[in-house]
């Protein structure tokens, strides 16, 4: 987290290209503290993270474990056909 | 074979694209259809300028002379591509504009996305291989031409043959094969680029470009975009691209977009008789888009109907004029299912082939929505339609639930599926859906993980990337042989040897009956015709509707069908059809067939995908006029 803050801030002081004013460099800081004390993290950029999404929670674990099944049930269908196709490649190669 | 060859190719299906999109937007322009982005413009004018060649086609092949009836038809709509020209130019340079303002990870799927094309695009250029197609797609339409447009009683498959059929009856009468191929594959590009503008309802960034990677890397997507041939894969385009005008009806309530919409469910119900299914989710989804918008929405029903009707008519209209059957023989066969004049085995054969007399399951059709029916007794790669609809779709469906747009991609998504799975049970007619439950089950796990669950966004991400790498693998195994042709490091000739089923047979009969130089038919019964370039008459009993066993029972029955069919030789490859085996090896015996020619032929032994090549013995058979029959 701190490390990503960290990117975060370094963008906002990288976005200016010219010369700022004083309010515009207070904006900045202002905006920044603003991103600190949000309860949803740096939520200005659009692409942050709920600080809930930072732990493992019993849905996620269990979406995750949804998406590792579900390719394995859906490849072990195939599993003959897989097998046959493989095979061949490699006898050939 | 050669690269200039190919060079050419590409022209040509560069300049033909570039006119049928130009006539699609000349028709926009005048059903005033214009206030869309540049995309939806560009994907709306790609896919009515294909349904206006379709339908003029349909027009040109009642022509007293087919070929040059279709070669009108064509001119004509090239001729309407060109005051569309302008149009697309500009639309193409304000779409590259946009490309190039993408962020650095979308500019690279972008190009992934368009490497992907090109190859898909210069593989779907090598000479014709795909089973379905040398059996029917093509062989159908190269019938037309050469014999006149009539009811395909030697070729059952040929009723099948519907509005994207079109396509390829146009690239032959112009002369080029590999010009319909080229049309086939641009109907997989648009399909594919209907799914990104699809997500793109819903998300933006990397998710619109990993949607579209993964529809053209599926294996039936890249299968039907490339060397099967077969015109299916146009509804993959329409039917996003149908919803997207629904869903834009419903935010203007104009007709115009009624309209459009009414066209593009019509070429669906009248690209393939499944189709019908898809049309009728449609309509369904449309009904209740403008019930959410509280519009009264009997008179835009009747209006996308009449569109639909008059646009997807034609082939059922022709086969019922043919048959009395406008689906036939599905009606047929409940109605005549048996008689003296009905060839049962011919009913039998085409019901399985086509899957309606599966046994049903409800737990087997429950998988249709989420592409995981799996028919084991016929595994093969014909059904890898990949696990990401299975592993996303309960995303989109949480998501778009309570939400009007959502419910009606959901809505045509679900009863689309399960109306397949319900009449057919296989899960490759599905491939229209494709776009759709790949766009929705994507931007569904978009949406769901904007917010939360890191841990699951990047897993998801780590699958669609697995997915698009092995699927790339997999194209690039599958279609090397293609690109070592069009490249011109293959010759057509060896390529069609190693890769075309029952290409040996083909060419020995076309050599040794050309070879006897008399005028007659050659009676054969191996299943892909397309490159046999005599006269021909298709002898199995599975997809003919004159092989009928039962009545091809005696000598005589079998001298009246010779001379009623100009029958003058028959190639036994290596083995009779069962059914016929006995009659024709007694008609040996008789002496009323007598070897004229024999050789070994190399083919491939069961499914092609398996690879396994043997040597097998062939002859040709002289059929002997009756009067020297010996008794």
């Amino acid at each position: 987290m701190r490390n990503s803050r960290t990117k975060e801030f370094a963008t906002i002081l990288a976005e200016p290209r010219d010369l700022l004013t004083p309010s515009e460099v207070r904006a900045f800081f202002e905006r920044f503290a603003a991103a600190r004390n949000s309860p949803s993290g740096l939520c200005y950029t659009g692409a942050s993270m709920d600080r809930r999404g930072a732990k493992l929670s019993i849905v996620e674990a269990f979406l995750c474990l949804w998406v590792i099944a579900a390719q394995i049930w859906y490849l072990l269908q195939f599993g003959p056909l897989v097998t046959f196709f493989a095979a061949r490649f490699f006898h050939k190669s | 074979m050669t690269a200039w060859h190919t060079l050419g190719l590409c022209t040509a299906m560069a300049v033909s694209v570039l006119l049928l999109c130009g006539a699609g937007a000349t028709l926009l322009r005048l059903l005033k259809a214009t206030k869309v982005s540049a995309f939806d413009t560009f994907l709306f004018s790609a896919a009515t300028g294909t349904i206006l060649l379709e339908l003029a086609v349909s027009a040109g092949e009642l022509a007293p002379n087919i070929r040059s009836g279709v070669r009108i038809a064509v001119l004509i709509t090239a001729l309407l591509g060109f005051p569309g020209v302008r149009t697309m130019f500009a639309l193409l340079q304000q779409l590259f504009l946009k490309l190039l303002a993408l962020r650095r990870t979308e500019r690279l799927l972008a190009a992934l996305f368009v490497l992907v094309l090109t190859l898909q695009g210069l593989a779907s250029l090598a000479p014709l291989t795909g089973s379905d197609a040398l059996h029917y797609h093509f062989t159908m339409q190269a019938l037309y031409l050469a014999d006149g447009f009539r009811a395909p009683w030697s070729l059952l498959h040929g009723f099948f043959c519907g509005l994207s059929h079109q396509l390829i009856l146009a690239g032959l009468a112009l002369g080029s094969g590999q010009l319909a191929q080229g049309w086939l594959f641009f109907g997989g590009a648009l399909g594919a680029l209907a799914t990104l503008r699809l997500v793109q309802l819903w998300t933006g960034g990397v998710w619109p470009w990993l949607a579209a990677l993964a529809f053209t890397l599926t294996p039936v997507a890249f299968w039907q975009t490339t060397a099967a041939g077969a015109p299916d894969i146009w509804m993959s385009a329409f039917l996003p691209l149908c919803l997207l005008a629904i869903l834009q009806a419903r935010i203007t309530s104009s007709s115009t977009f009624i309209v459009l919409a009414g066209v593009l469910a019509g070429a669906i119900a009248g690209t393939k008789y499944t189709g019908i299914i898809f049309a009728a989710a449609l309509l369904v989804g449309f009904l209740a888009a403008f019930r959410s918008a509280g519009y009264s929405s009997l008179a835009k029903s009747w209006l996308f109907l009449v569109c639909a009707t008059v646009v997807g008519i034609w082939p059922y209209l022709r086969n019922w004029l043919w048959t009395g059957d406008p689906v036939f023989p599905f009606l047929f066969s409940r109605i005549h299912h048996a008689g003296p004049l009905v060839n049962g085995t011919a009913l039998t054969s085409i019901l399985l082939d086509t899957g309606t007399s599966h046994t049903f399951s409800l737990w087997a059709l429950l998988k249709f929505p989420l592409f995981a029916a799996v028919d084991q007794s016929q595994l093969g790669a014909w059904q890898l339609l990949g696990p990401l609809v299975l592993v996303f779709g309960p995303f989109a469906i949480w998501q778009f639930r309570k939400n009007a747009e959502g419910q009606t991609v959901l809505m045509v998504w679900i009863l689309s599926a399960l109306g397949i799975g319900a009449t057919s049970a296989m899960s490759r007619f599905l491939l229209p859906l494709l776009p759709v439950a790949l766009a929705a089950s994507i931007a569904g796990l978009a949406l769901a993980t904007r917010e939360r669950w890191r841990l699951l966004r990047a897993l998801s991400l780590l699958t669609l990337g697995g997915f698009i790498f092995a699927g790339f693998g997999a194209m690039a195994v599958y279609s090397r042989a293609a690109w070592s042709a069009v490249a011109g490091h293959t010759t057509a000739e060896d390529y069609l040897s190693a890769n075309s089923p029952d290409y040996q047979r083909s060419e020995f009969v076309n050599r040794e009956v050309e070879r006897l130089g008399q005028p007659g038919r050659a009676l054969i019964f191996f299943h892909h015709l397309y490159y046999v370039r005599v006269p021909f008459f298709n002898g199995d009993p599975e997809d003919s509707w004159e092989m009928n066993p039962p009545l091809l029972n005696s000598s005589a029955a079998w001298a009246s069908f010779f001379a009623r069919r100009q029958i003058r030789w028959l190639l036994k490859s290596p083995e009779y059809p069962r059914a016929l085996a006995a009659s024709l090896a007694r008609l040996e015996n008789d002496g009323v067939l007598r070897p004229c020619a024999s050789g070994e032929v190399e083919s491939f032994s069961g499914n092609r995908s398996k690879g396994n090549r043997v040597r097998e013995q062939i002859t040709l058979y002289c059929v002997q006029p009756s009067g020297k029959t010996p008794k």
